[in-house]
């Protein structure tokens, strides 16, 4: 009996160590290489009412990528992002953007183009965040662009 | 089942009791020793020795029987005897003088009674005073001194037990001799249970399916069966001050005995504040906002507890009727539920309202313990019913389109179940000890709520399981083998349900499917087999092989919607096999005059585990992030515990515990989601006063240690290490029956800033809690 726990616990062992040869799944995150506004690289940018957007994002990956995510909220309550604090309160904003789209990705390495027209009812601070993930499920470091809307 | 029960009653014979006489003596000095604990177990029954050291228990049944028996400073000890008709069994008892009270002599498992000598799993056992008096507000939080247990918190008043790195549906909870249910899949769902109604809790170290069933996968935590009284009228009261949420709390307990009767009745009542932490913004979805004036906005809470126990001591053994309500009503921090504003987490000027949201649970059992001495042994039978009903409120907020919900609760979730387990344990005369029993469990679950995360469904549990555990005559040491065999079957079907998409305000473009009408059957099997060698005096090695079969959970098997408490999406899938996993365990224990050793290592192996895996797809329901989907990959859990304790003399100990938890997902190669970080605490205790036995004064400082754990599931923060200080002081005071113990200290004396890696806040990144000052006491008479 002892012989047989203790060839129960070699083997218990040894499969430890033959796991770490075994071929694993992608783990890296996306990372959003370039997005730019109107060609115009940045995170804030001051817009008037009736602006056209065209806004251009490179996102890549060691593998493939799955899904892009580009949502527009109100940014007046003065919340920051991860990496982006900014909690300055500001004034509340006049008008309502709100804007949800999901888009199918394919591939290591995609450039997405999408156009957006600021309504012309609305004034002060909108975020345009973009979130992604790869078909191992690795999400990216979201990129957040801050419109102030005059 | 019927025939069963049958020939197990035919069994119960005419009964004829008779009493057992005793003296306790020091097996050094042959004096009598008083005011030592003698405990006949099979019938919970407890005396005290008189000044002489004599100890009566009138009318016991006739049969086999053992004894534990307690003494302070002195080694406890273990001793079997067998009352015969009509007779007065007469018993001298010597104690050998022992640094360490040796209280875990006396464990035993709660079901088969395997005492930890001869069982192949090591246990652990904590007392009601021991928790009473240990940091925390909730069971879990109580039990994660014990290296190996830790706890997956959600602010101060809910947090539920981490067994090695298993929690919720792996980790069984016993409670009135019954499988505690309540809605346990979610992270962020407390326990449910009192810590103040604990007498006394069992952790078995490893898996225990073969006697405790599918869930017990991870470990079990059994607290033991509300102990008989003592004739007359006694109680207890204990009370919980903690500065850092202002919580207030205290618990009665009266017990009455006369003669065969006894009843007891237990009430509770916590109330607590809105959490501080040393930090000044958090992170909701990646979004930072400001943390209002240093505190978790609506965090306060009530909790309301009630037990009533009667019971009966029978001719043969006893019946037992036990009641008990839990019930919280406790506010949701609003930063993490739904995308919050800077607006709304801010502060409402008042840290002890529950605004919105919050929850409230309700959590009733009714429960029999029936016990009697058959001419094969003992039979046992733990029967009852239990509803757990968890409600979140949550001010209404629409789905795109769809109109404002006229009504508050986001989900109403009903959990009904009722359960059997009836067994006979029986001991040859060679002292084999042979359990054999039956489960049976029905679960029934309704939803309601304008939200959806899971649907109505039924569920039912059947097992029949047979353990032995007997000497090994041959071997040269001491040795003692259990072998065990478990069948399950298991049935879970669900209602379909769908949600309406709103096309525009008045009308509907389509549904979305959240679950389909889905029948689920399975069958399975566990086994186990294990030795306990005592390898020369005072030195003990155990090891145990495994396998272990646990059916996929409704959570895992049906949810489908935004989990606030979690923060994402999470999806179960219907087709998910039931987990099958191979563990082996190992535990080593020395003990010396003035030293103290205990160690336990595991492998586990699954074949399929399952856990939430983050998807390559976004929520199409708002505040729902990215989809996690329940998924199985094999995987690999490993680890250890230690535990070493020095009695530098008769004022002085010093204690080291340490723990490491690896967890290994094969596919991805990184470590599965809330595994503990390795963790060492050391304490040093100092009697600085003593008087007569009757007042004890101690300090008590105490280290805590957490690497940093980089080794993370994908998608998980990594938790930086942290070391933080405690210092205590215990008062224990008697006077003319009365026993007042007291723990007053500071925890986090350096109001160190550190995360938990098992708490649903570290997502938020949201530290622990600040400098902490508590007192708690209990009042024994």
């Amino acid at each position: 009996m002892k012989n047989y726990f203790l060839k129960s616990a070699v083997v218990l062992f040894v499969s430890g160590i033959v796991l770490q040869s075994c071929q694993q799944e992608d783990t890296t995150a996306p990372i959003f290489s370039s997005v730019s506004v109107n060609e115009v690289l940045g995170q804030d940018f001051a817009v008037m009412p009736g602006d056209s957007l065209s806004v251009r994002v490179t996102i890549s990956d060691e593998n493939s990528l799955s899904q892009l995510k580009a949502s527009i909220h109100d940014a007046a309550d003065g919340h920051g992002h991860e990496g982006e604090v900014d909690t300055a309160a500001v004034v509340p904003n006049v008008g309502l953007w709100v804007d949800s789209r999901i888009f199918s990705l394919s591939g290591s390495n995609v450039t997405k183009t999408l156009n957006y027209v600021v309504p012309d009812t609305i004034q002060g601070v909108w975020h345009l965040e973009f979130q992604a993930v790869d078909e191992s499920g690795n999400a990216a470091e979201e990129f957040v662009i801050e419109f102030d809307v005059q | 089942m019927r025939l069963f029960f049958l020939v197990l009653f035919l069994g119960i014979g005419a009964c004829v009791s008779a009493q057992l006489h005793g003296i306790v003596v020091d097996a050094l000095t042959h004096l009598p020793l008083s005011h030592a604990h003698v405990e006949v177990h099979e019938l919970n029954t407890n005396v005290i020795t008189d000044g002489k050291g004599y100890f009566i228990v009138e009318e016991i049944p006739v049969g086999k029987y053992h004894l534990h028996v307690l003494k302070e400073n002195y080694a406890a000890k273990l001793i079997d005897f067998t009352m015969e008709r009509d007779s007065t069994t007469t018993l001298r008892i010597e104690l050998v003088s022992s640094n360490f009270q040796l209280n875990e002599i006396v464990i035993e498992d709660g079901t088969s009674k395997v005492e930890v000598r001869r069982s192949s799993q090591a246990m652990v056992s904590f007392s009601a005073s021991e928790l009473t008096l240990s940091n925390g507000l909730t069971l879990s939080d109580k039990l994660k001194s014990q290296p190996g247990i830790s706890s997956i918190s959600t602010g101060a008043g809910m947090s539920k037990p981490q067994i090695r790195a298993y929690s919720g549906s792996r980790c069984f909870i016993q409670d009135l001799g019954m499988k505690h249910e309540a809605q346990q899949w979610g992270s962020d769902h407390g326990l449910e249970i009192d810590p103040f109604q604990v007498e006394n809790i069992e952790w078995r170290k490893g898996a225990g399916n073969v006697v405790y069933g599918s869930d017990a996968i991870g470990g079990v935590l059994s607290i033991r069966l509300p102990d008989v009284p003592k004739e007359g009228v006694h109680g207890n009261m204990g009370s919980i001050f903690q500065s850092n949420n202002n919580t207030l709390g205290s618990s009665a307990q009266v017990s009455i005995r006369k003669n065969k009767n006894y009843f007891k009745l237990r009430s509770t009542l916590m109330n607590y504040g809105d959490m501080k932490l040393p930090a000044e913004t958090f992170t909701y979805l990646r979004r930072v906002y400001p943390l209002a004036e240093g505190a978790l906005q609506n965090t306060a809470g009530k909790d309301f507890h009630e037990q009533a126990v009667f019971g009966r001591l029978l001719s043969k053994g006893k019946i037992q009727l036990s009641q008990s309500l839990y019930t919280q009503r406790a506010g949701l921090f609003v930063g993490a539920i739904g995308v919050p504003t800077v607006g709304n987490v801010q502060s409402d000027g008042d840290s002890r309202n529950v605004g919105f949201p919050n929850v409230s649970l309700r959590h009733f059992k009714s429960a029999v313990h029936f016990s009697s001495n058959t001419k094969w042994g003992w039979f046992e039978t733990n029967a009852g019913v239990q509803e757990n009903r968890r409600q979140e409120f949550i001010l209404p907020r629409r789905e795109g389109f769809q109109p404002l919900p006229s009504y508050n609760v986001a989900h109403d979730l009903r959990l009904r179940t009722a359960q059997i387990n009836s067994f006979l344990r029986m001991t040859s005369k060679e002292g084999v000890k042979t359990l054999v029993g039956l489960f049976a469990e029905l679960l029934q679950h309704s939803r309601g709520g304008f939200d959806f995360l899971l649907p109505n469904y039924d569920g039912a549990q059947n097992a029949v399981y047979f353990q032995r555990n007997g000497a090994l005559q041959h071997r040269k040491k001491e040795t003692f083998r259990t072998v065990g065999i478990r069948m399950e079957q298991g049935r879970m079907m669900n209602e379909s349900f769908r949600s309406p998409v709103y096309a525009s305000v008045d009308s509907i473009g389509s549904y979305y499917v959240r679950a389909n009408e889905t029948t689920r059957n399975f069958l399975g099997w566990s086994f186990e087999i294990g030795e306990a060698v005592a390898i020369r005096e005072g030195q003990s090695l155990k090891y145990s092989l495994q396998r272990a079969w646990r059916m996929p959970n409704a959570a895992e098997l049906f949810i489908n919607g935004v989990h606030h408490g979690t923060f994402r999406h999470e999806q179960g899938n219907a087709m998910l096999s039931p987990e099958v996993g191979y563990f082996f365990d190992a535990a080593y224990e020395l003990q010396t005059k003035k030293f103290r050793l205990s160690a336990a290592a595991y492998a586990h192996y699954f074949s399929n585990y399952i856990f939430l895996r983050a998807s390559s797809f976004y929520s199409e329901l708002s505040d729902g992030g990215q989809v996690h989907v329940y998924s199985q990959d094999r995987a690999m859990f490993s680890g250890g515990e230690l535990k070493s304790e020095f009695q530098l003399n008769t004022r002085t100990k010093l204690e080291w515990s340490a723990q490491s938890v690896f967890s290994y997902l094969f596919s991805s190669g990184t470590a599965s989601p809330f595994t503990p970080p390795v963790s060492s605490t050391f304490l040093f205790q100092h009697k600085l006063f003593e008087l007569k036995s009757r007042l004890n004064i101690l300090l008590e400082v105490q280290g805590n240690w957490a690497a940093a754990q980089n080794r993370v599931d994908r998608n998980e923060k990594a938790t930086p290490g942290y070391e933080t200080l405690d210092a205590r002081l215990k008062v224990e005071w008697k006077l003319r029956g009365i026993t007042l113990e007291s723990n007053a200290g500071v925890n986090n004396v350096f109001n160190t800033f550190y995360y938990n890696h098992a708490s649903n806040y570290r997502r938020l990144n949201l530290p622990e809690m600040g400098r902490n000052v508590f007192i708690q006491t209990l009042i024994k008479f």
